[in-house]
């Protein structure tokens, strides 16, 4: 087979009835079953392909912390709206970023507001405008977890223009399992699915460490629907055996041990220090910070960004940080659809396709008409 | 967003600073950096997120994981195949 047509086939429709089939199948034995992904996308795509509606109703599975600019700490976005309004200087980050709600204004309020803010697809897109700018300075704002952090590291190892800097806001997710396992237990989930192209960054066994303490099963997935569920049959075959070792569903893209180029471009140009999941806590080693050899390029040592204002992460009523822990649902937001809505977010989870209350107002427009 | 297809190499920049290449996507064509993916080379499929290349498909595991899936999703009897 062509290798354009066996990619084709992990978005087969009988292929992802036959595994819907024999997930049922395997669940019936199984009793009540709960997994969590971590992952922006995985939500969307669950929803976007109603693979909820496939699995029989003893599997649950809850959206965890999967979505970048969700989780963004509001401290660095009131800092990257501070940076600008200073003259000369342009904060560059990624479109969902921009509509992001903080503590008064996003950065798009601030672009009308006289701040100075520009789209960008990327870092490297970052790099042309420095370059085709010389006399104005720029603030990259990185967000993001490891996949879109290596891409950073990089650049920055290969050298930047000199009037480029950069607010790293990357978080690092592994550690995040610590987090939900202090409001989850072995009752209230059974197995996590973990992010493909994370885990194609990092390698499998950085995951092992969630058997070793909270004896439950990892399992990597892609993020085709074929892909998902049969991650979902795999979980279940390891829920079956009583094992709760990580498994790689995602032979095609993630390495056992991950991107070793992109791995040690990161530990060259980050350190990791405890970081603010947005709403949720500080978690141990999750914060992606410059080492000092990239002072100079750190945009919140070569500026003063601190806010005049104290930042406050959620907007009253918002129950992001709860839905993110995989405590609720976007349902059980009272603002949800009412006063919350994709073309006016007044959370955060709201704003990106990979914000799981944008996934399900999307999916519910699709199923309600509203 | 991840996104879930590979592209497939076209052609690659031997001249920028930075290892770059075109990409097709089924038909849209992207310029990505495939500095962090050594082994990539023209008609190799890579993953890519927010420009960069991080992964290069592996024909064989893709080939070997549809055989298993095929067989566990569409014949009754082969129950469990991992
Ligand atoms: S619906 Fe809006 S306000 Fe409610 S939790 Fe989601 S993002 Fe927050």
């Amino acid at each position: 087979m062509e290798i354009s047509e066996t990619l084709k086939q992990y978005e087969a429709k009988d292929l992802v009835n036959g595994l819907s089939e024999k997930i049922s199948a395997t669940a019936r034995e199984l009793g009540k079953i709960r997994l969590m992904h971590v992952c922006g996308t995985h939500e969307h795509e669950i929803i976007q392909y109603g693979l909820r509606q496939l699995l029989p109703d003893s599997i649950t599975i809850i959206p965890g912390p999967g979505c970048p600019v969700c989780i963004c700490p509001v401290e660095l976005i009131d800092q990257a709206v501070t940076l600008s309004y200073q003259p000369g200087v342009t904060v560059l980050s990624f479109g969902d970023m921009l509509r992001v709600p903080a503590t008064r204004e996003s950065l798009d309020d601030a672009r009308k507001n006289g701040g100075s803010v520009r789209m960008v697809y990327g870092p490297l897109d970052a790099i042309k405008i420095a370059q085709n700018n010389p006399e104005e300075k720029f603030v990259f704002f990185s967000i993001g977890f490891e996949t879109t952090a290596a891409g950073t590291a990089g650049m920055i190892k290969k050298g930047v223009p000199e009037n480029l800097f950069f607010l790293i806001a990357n978080r690092y997710i592994p550690p995040v399992f610590n987090l939900l396992m202090q409001v989850h237990n072995r009752t209230s989930i059974q197995g996590f699915l973990l992010p493909g192209h994370a885990v194609a960054i990092t390698g499998v066994h950085v995951y092992d460490f969630v058997e070793q303490t909270y004896d439950l099963p990892c399992v990597v997935a892609g993020f085709t629907p074929v892909d998902i569920l049969s991650a979902i049959w795999r979980m279940l075959l390891a829920i079956q055996d009583g094992s709760s070792k990580t498994i790689n569903a995602y032979s095609r893209v993630v390495q056992e041990h991950g991107n070793q180029t992109a791995l040690g471009l990161m530990d060259s140009v980050f350190d990791r220090v405890p970081g603010v999941w947005r709403g949720i806590d500080t978690v141990e080693g999750t914060a992606y910070v410059l080492k000092d050899e990239f002072a100079h390029l750190d945009a919140s040592r070569q500026f003063d960004c601190q806010p005049p204002y104290e930042s406050r992460a959620n907007p009253p009523g918002c129950q992001c940080h709860r839905i993110m822990l995989g405590e609720l649902l976007p349902t059980d937001c009272k603002l949800f659809r009412e006063k919350c809505r994709p073309d006016d977010p007044y959370g955060p989870c709201m704003v990106s396709m990979e914000g799981t209350c944008h996934s399900w107002f999307k999916g519910a427009a699709d199923i309600l008409g509203f | 967003m991840c996104l879930a297809i590979p592209g497939k190499i076209e052609e690659i920049d031997q001249q920028a600073i930075m290892r770059t290449a075109r990409v097709n996507f089924n038909g849209m064509v992207k310029e990505v950096c495939i500095e962090w993916v050594p082994e990539a080379d023209v008609g190799k499929y890579v993953i890519v997120h927010a420009g960069f290349a991080i992964s290069v498909l592996d024909e064989k595991e893709a080939l070997e994981s549809l055989d298993l899936i095929n067989e566990v999703a569409q014949s009754p009897n082969a129950y469990r195949k991992w």
